[in-house]
């Protein structure tokens, strides 16, 4: 147990830290589990002896799901993407801010929200930091600000619905969470911390946003944008919207039909293969193969570490430090997280907690309202640091990269850091007054 | 430069995002472009009494059915002469372009399409190979046009496209990759990661041909047809041809270059030595 949790937490550390990239880091600590656990004799089978297949096969069999899905939106974002009709509705989206900075702002707000409850949280993100590199050069607007709301929104963005993000995907799938149920819960929240990002943003960059421009020059050059220079093949934007479309109906109703939502998902990214005409490679190379080596990694570890007992002992401690108390546990764990999600990747933290809150409900706690728990958490403690979820980094990157402008831990943590200070204490409440006034829908009656 | 994993956060960010800060950059700097739509010319048709003959005619009659005007029959050994210089109300030429020996082993375009090539003052359709009935009347329904800048020449080619094309147009943007790696070559390349060049690359065509775009795509909503737009970097001729291919294109559309040194010239008569598409070289 101690071995297993130790080679973890080096493994995390390892991540968290940079020692490497975060994909090899996995996988050395997957080996290094796996060896770890067949040598202490945590992979037996009944009879005593080591048994390997049933123990990784098992571990990465459970979680295939998460993969399969990511692989399947993949394929179908990338031609999707290749239409360039995203770009499109982007640059209409623009247009009608004329230039305004303050309406642009929350334009870029917006559509990040919009851009990631659809694509998902890193190709969505790309798009509009790309967009708003690009339009505030034009336009010679101060991008920090355009950067900032889009890193930290996209995180709400991802709280929209059950394949926003890979972290809700991952809880929503390990809690076996209705896809409408989204709509109750996360969705409000998701909207509702939005909002905050953009109000807070918007005050604390004032003074950019109303630096003394020419409205009517901005308007007249936002005018010329041509969205048409965008569309590469109309057809398949139409095509490809469909089977978007169709994906998402077919995760709202996987459960329903008694499928897994990675079937649903290869079967888009297949239907986009075949009416696009594209040479399947060029989109199959773009799936995010190091992403998934990191699960597969990932999920080895926890499995190895689940096995070993650590993880229902810790989810003993936790309910034993939360007095036994449904509400209080799951508060214990939203701060948590809230506060680890900002240090570490995010997808770590949930992967390790879902084992937890597991065991948890074989020890007769609700786990509903802890699965609600962790998606709003996970996703939004990432806002406190350029570290903590893809979104920055993405963000923080390009802005560097094209704008030679650094944003600095100091500056990320005030703008950032308030905000899940404030989203933190949002959401907490409100998951308090779902807890207790038993509002989450398919959680265990009173009494 | 040794890579760090640094470099590599977030998972392949690097090669997507120059693609959509390309395709960004080409909308908001993308100009007003005009199509020239006014009314072509009579279409001028060198058969001769060439074994083209046929499919020389066939053609030039689909094509004035299509942009609406006349064929005229031409002097094919009056052009072989020298071409004039003023073709009076003639809009295009229609000849055939089939490879003939200029030396012991070495084929070549022949001295007339040369001589086309180099001074007609009216773009010239050339046909390579007989064609049935069937496919002079699909050689208009999928055309394709391939523009490596945007120039006048550019312009005009793509004018010509969407007053032929019928069901489909195939924009092709095309960067000779030899000619890139050989001018890195010569003056020392950075140690980079080649798939992020190729994307800084896409995105500079990206941004060049972002009016092209626009307006092909405009053109396209009013005529009710569809357009794709390709990207290719590689070997021009070799690129050209298997868009051609994949896209099952019926015609081929270039703008001419004079400068015999420049690619686009020498992807014109590479060009019609190598397939068997009609190709209008504007």
């Amino acid at each position: 147990m101690v071995v297993l949790g130790v080679i973890m937490t080096i493994t995390y550390v390892a991540i968290a830290f940079d020692w490497m990239h975060k994909s090899l880091a996995a996988l050395v600590g997957a080996i290094f589990c796996v060896i770890a656990a067949l040598g202490l004799g945590v992979f037996v089978d009944q009879a005593g002896h080591k048994a390997y297949d049933r123990a990784v096969h098992d571990i990465i069999g459970h979680d295939i799901g998460v993969i399969g899905v990511i692989i399947g939106t993949s394929v179908l974002v990338e031609i999707a993407s290749r239409s360039g009709l995203f770009h499109f509705l982007a640059v209409k989206i623009v247009k009608l801010t004329k230039g305004d900075p303050q309406r642009l702002l929350l334009a870029m707000g917006v559509a990040t929200m919009l851009f990631v409850t659809f694509l998902t949280i890193a190709p969505g993100t790309m798009i509009v930091v790309s967009l708003a590199l690009v339009v505030t050069r034009e336009l010679k607007l101060d991008p920090k600000p355009y950067i900032m709301l889009i890193a930290i929104s996209a995180n709400s963005g991802a709280l929209m619905t059950f394949s926003s993000g890979i972290c809700t995907l991952m809880l929503a799938t390990a809690g076996n969470l209705p896809y409408a149920h989204f709509f109750l819960i996360s969705t409000p929240m998701g909207i509702l911390s939005g909002a905050i990002a953009y109000f807070y943003i918007r005050r604390f960059y004032r003074a950019s946003l109303s630096a003394n421009l020419d409205p009517v020059a901005l308007r007249s050059q936002v005018e010329k944008f041509d969205e048409w220079a965008l569309v590469k093949d109309k057809r398949l934007f139409y095509r490809c919207a469909g089977i978007l479309g169709a994906t998402i109906v077919g995760f709202a109703f996987s459960q329903k039909l008694g499928i897994g939502t990675d079937f649903v998902a290869f079967c888009g990214g297949t239907a986009a293969l075949v009416i696009s005409g594209i040479y399947p490679d060029e989109a199959i190379k773009k799936v995010n193969w190091s992403l998934i080596l990191f699960f597969v990694g990932l999920f080895i570890i926890i499995g190895s570490v689940q096995e070993s007992g650590l993880l229902a002992w810790q989810a003993g401690k936790m309910l034993e430090l939360a007095g036994g108390d449904a509400t209080s546990t799951m508060m214990l764990m939203s701060t948590f997280v809230l506060v680890l999600s900002g240090i570490m990747d995010n997808i770590p933290v949930a992967a390790t907690l879902i084992p937890l809150v597991r065991s948890m409900g074989e020890m007769g706690l609700d786990p509903v309202p802890l699965w609600w728990a962790l998606v709003l958490t996970a996703n939004l403690g990432g806002n406190s640091t350029p570290i903590g979820s893809v979104s920055s980094v993405i963000a923080l990157n390009g802005l560097e990269k094209e704008c030679n402008t650094k944003v600095g831990w100091g500056e990320f943590l005030k703008v950032g850091g308030m905000i899940l200070v404030i989203q933190g204490m949002t959401v907490l409440f409100y998951l308090y007054l779902f807890s207790k006034l038993h509002l989450f829908p398919g959680a265990a009656p009173i009494g | 430069m040794s890579h760090t994993h640094r470099d590599y956060e977030p998972f392949e960010m690097a090669e997507n995002m120059e693609e959509d800060l390309g395709m960004f950059e080409a909308a908001m700097r993308s100009g007003p472009v005009e199509l020239d739509s006014t009314a072509v010319g009579k279409v001028l048709c060198l058969a001769g009494n060439s074994q083209l003959q046929s499919t020389v005619s066939e053609l030039a009659q689909a094509v004035c059915r299509r942009v609406g005007t006349q064929v005229v029959q031409g002097n094919t050994e009056e052009f072989l002469a020298g071409v004039p210089a003023n073709l009076g109300d003639i809009g295009l030429i229609v000849a055939p372009s089939p490879l003939v020996m200029e030396s012991p082993g070495a084929k070549g375009l022949g001295q007339g399409v040369d001589a086309l090539l180099m001074d007609s003052p009216v773009p010239i359709l050339f046909v390579r190979e007989a064609m049935t009935a069937g496919a002079i009347e699909n050689a208009l329904d999928t055309v394709m046009v391939a523009i490596s800048r945007h120039d006048a020449g550019a312009e005009q080619a793509l004018s010509w496209v969407f007053r032929l094309a019928a069901n489909q147009v195939i924009l092709l943007e095309w960067v000779d990759r030899h000619a890139i790696d050989e001018a890195k070559r010569l003056l020392g390349d950075r140690e980079e990661n080649q798939s992020v060049q190729q994307a800084m690359i896409g995105r500079a065509v990206s941004s060049e041909l972002g009016s092209l775009v626009a307006v092909s795509q405009r053109h396209a909503k009013d005529k009710g047809i569809a357009v794709h737009v390709e990207f290719r970097m590689g070997n021009p001729l070799a690129e050209t041809l298997d868009a051609s291919h994949a896209f099952a294109c019926g015609m081929i559309v270039l703008a001419r270059s004079k400068d015999h040194t420049s690619a686009a010239y020498h992807l014109a008569s590479d060009l019609l030595m190598a397939t068997d598409t009609p190709v209008l070289v504007i």
